[in-house]
């Protein structure tokens, strides 16, 4: 079965889940995305971005324990399915596939 | 002296109830406002309660927009025909109001003093007065 298309937003937040690991709710992926695309991305961007995610197989979720300093309410715990980690993979291909060949032109050469 | 932590209680049960309404589904936003909420108390430690209300509403008014288009994504045809009808009734409404508001203007307009529309239609039925 072919990977789902993902766009790069879908990529980023993926590879957010991944790194996280355990602590994968919204507010840690929308902070990472943060500190590595330098982009502020709204909540509701983020989440409705992991909800494709999880729509599209690639991850699943799960509502913790509610906690007072969410006003009694779960934090939502993604984790990476192994057609999401697939799809990490795919993109990676696809990204050395396109670079292929390009490194000497864009990059200065080494003095 | 440690700053006064005051969570943004007033608006969470306003944008709950529009989005529950809306027909989302309800552990996104248990999520979503579960967010705003944790972030919202931390910014209130750090910046100031002013602060972190006024990031709160930003941050409500970005993702409004996003959450339209979820909800557009996973409702179902009575939540999509319900939204609909409100949306339609509420234009009817702000047409009819603004109707009115135009006509009461003309009215003022064309007959200072007699604000009804009486007025217009005895304005227009007078003989004008030949030199």
């Amino acid at each position: 079965m072919p990977a789902p298309r993902i766009g790069s937003l879908e990529l980023a937040a993926l590879l957010a889940v991944a790194r996280l690991a355990d602590d994968a709710y919204g507010l840690a992926v929308r902070r990472d995305l943060a500190e590595r695309t330098g982009r502020d991305h709204s909540v509701g961007a983020v989440y409705t971005t992991l909800q494709r995610l999880e729509d599209k197989g690639l991850l699943t979720s799960r509502a913790g324990a509610p906690l007072p300093v969410r006003g009694g309410r779960s934090r939502r715990h993604f984790t990476l399915t192994g057609a999401g980690a697939r799809a990490i993979r795919e993109a990676e291909r696809h990204a050395v596939s396109i670079w292929a060949g390009v490194g000497g032109i864009v990059r200065p050469e080494p003095a | 002296m440690t700053p006064r932590v005051r969570p943004a209680k007033p608006s969470l049960p306003t944008v709950e109830a529009l989005l529950r309404a809306l027909g989302a589904d309800p552990a996104f936003v248990e999520a979503v406002l579960g967010d705003l909420a944790e972030e919202c108390a931390e910014r209130a430690a750090r910046d100031g309660v002013r602060a972190a209300r006024w990031w709160y509403v930003r941050e409500a008014v970005r993702s409004a927009p996003h959450l339209v288009r979820s909800w557009r994504r996973h409702a179902g045809r009575h939540q999509r025909a319900r939204v609909a009808a409100c949306v339609a009734l509420g234009v009817v409404a702000s047409s009819v109001a603004v109707l009115a508001l135009l006509a009461g203007a003309a009215v003022t307009v064309a007959h200072p003093g007699r604000g009804s529309a009486d007025a217009v239609a005895t304005v227009a039925i007078e003989p004008e007065n030949l030199p």
